[in-house]
C-alpha cells in the first residue's frame, strides 16, 4: 500500500481523498499541528482511501520537544518531529516514541552517520521530501538534490529507515506515485529506494496500529514487556 | 534524403498526461512548459536526449489531456520532467501521468477520454 502525506488545511477532506485515489495512492497521512482538529477516523471507513492522523511537532529546542512528545504521543497514530537544527535532529532520532523525523536538513540542520545510525536503532524514519525538487528551480533545487543524495547515502550506509513524500500542500501538488518514483530515479536516489520510501508509510502505520494501544505513557515509561514494545 | 531503415529508426514511448487547473491552456503553451521543465531538471543535453514533444492535445471542461512523445530509453526522465511542471504561465496546475504506451492510438484508447 502506498501513502502520500498532506498538510491538512481548509481544503475539504473529500477532495483530498479523491485526489489521492486518482493519483493511485491507498491512503493519506494527514499531517496537522497539535492544535488542529483530527480529520476523524470515521471518514476513512467510506471509500478506498485510508486516512491516518499524524501530528507534526515543530519545537524550538529539545526540552520543548520532550514535553510535546509526552503530551501528544497518545493523541495520534503517527508522531512527526520537524528537525532543522543539529540538536533537534539528534534528540528526535534518540526517541523511540518518535515515528518520523521530517525536514532534517532544513535551516541549520544536517545529518551525519551517528544520527542515522541512532535513528536505525530506534526505528525513527527519516523523511525525504521531493517538494523542493518538484517546485523549485535553479540553485534551490540543486541544493535540495544535494541534500537528498547526502541523506540517501547516509541512510544506505547505516541501514536506517526512511520515507519518501512529495509533500503536497494543495490538491494540485499531488503527483502520481509512478512519477514520484521516476523523479527519485532521475535525481539519483534510486527507483527502488524511492518506491520503498513510499511504501514505508504502510509498514509504519501497520506497526503502530497493531502495537498495543497507548503503549507510551510518558517519556521513559511504557506499558508492556520490553520485548513486546512496537519497534 | 532516404528514410532510415527500420532497425535504425528511433523508438518512442507515448505518455498520456492529464492537466488540471489552467483553463487557458493550449498545445503550444503546454509544449513550452514541458521543454522548460525538461531543460531545468535534465539540462540541455538531457532535454535533447528525452526529446519531449506534445503530439496530441485535447481540451475538456475541467481538464486537458495530452499525449507526449519521449524516447523509449528516456521515458523515466520524461516522466520526471513532466511531474515537475507546477505552473504554466504563472497559473498553478496539477499534473497526472495516466500511463504509457508504444503507439499514439493505443495510448489514446487506453488512457484518454477521447479515443483516437
Amino acid at each position: 500500500m502506498r501513502y502520500e502525506t498532506y498538510h491538512v488545511d481548509d481544503t475539504g477532506i473529500a477532495k483530498i481523498m479523491a485526489t489521492a485515489s486518482r493519483m493511485g495512492y491507498d491512503g493519506v497521512v494527514c499531517k496537522r499541528s497539535p492544535e488542529a482538529a483530527s480529520v476523524g477516523t470515521e471518514q476513512s471507513v467510506d471509500g478506498d482511501i485510508d486516512l491516518v492522523d499524524a501530528i507534526v511537532l515543530d519545537p524550538e529546542d529539545p526540552d520543548q520537544a520532550s514535553g510535546l512528545i509526552g503530551t501528544y504521543r497518545s493523541a495520534c497514530e503517527l508522531l512527526v518531529i520537524r528537525g532543522g537544527s543539529p540538536e533537534l535532529n539528534r534528540f528526535a532520532v534518540e526517541q523511540p516514541t518518535v515515528d518520523v523525523l521530517t525536514a532534517p536538513m532544513a535551516g541549520d540542520g544536517d545529518l551525519n552517520h551517528v544520527m542515522t545510525r541512532t535513528a536505525a536503532e530506534n526505528k525513527v524514519r527519516i523523511e525525504l521530501s521531493l517538494h523542493p525538487v518538484i517546485h523549485a528551480s535553479g540553485g534551490r533545487r540543486v541544493r535540495a538534490i544535494q541534500k537528498l543524495r547526502k541523506a540517501t547515502e547516509l541512510i544506505k550506509a547505516t541501514d536506517a529507515q526512511w520515507t519518501v513524500t512529495a509533500s503536497p500542500t494543495d490538491p494540485l501538488e499531488f503527483r502520481d506515485w509512478r512519477s514520484v518514483v521516476a523523479l527519485g530515479a532521475t535525481i539519483g536516489i534510486g527507483e527502488e529506494f524511492t518506491q520503498t520510501g513510499i511504501t514505508e508509510w504502510n509498514r509504519l502505520i501497520t506497526r503502530n496500529r497493531e502495537g498495543k494501544e497507548n503503549w507510551h505513557i510518558e517519556p521513559g515509561v511504557y506499558r508492556g514487556r520490553y520485548d513486546d514494545l512496537p519497534r | 534524403m532516404k528514410h532510415l531503415p527500420k532497425h535504425l529508426q528511433p523508438r518512442y514511448r507515448y505518455l498520456a498526461v492529464e492537466i488540471r487547473g489552467n483553463g487557458q491552456l493550449d498545445r503550444q503553451r503546454l509544449q513550452h512548459a514541458v521543454w522548460q521543465s525538461a531543460r531545468r531538471l535534465l539540462g540541455d543535453a538531457g532535454s535533447a536526449h528525452a526529446d519531449l514533444t506534445v503530439v496530441r492535445f485535447y481540451h475538456h471542461d475541467d481538464t486537458c489531456e495530452a499525449v507526449v512523445r519521449t524516447r523509449r530509453s528516456e521515458d523515466q526522465a520524461g516522466r520526471a520532467a513532466i511531474a515537475c511542471i507546477d505552473r504554466i504561465e504563472s497559473r498553478p496546475v496539477g499534473i497526472r501521468i495516466l500511463g504509457t504506451s508504444g503507439t499514439i492510438q493505443s495510448c489514446e484508447e487506453k488512457y484518454l477520454r477521447r479515443a483516437g
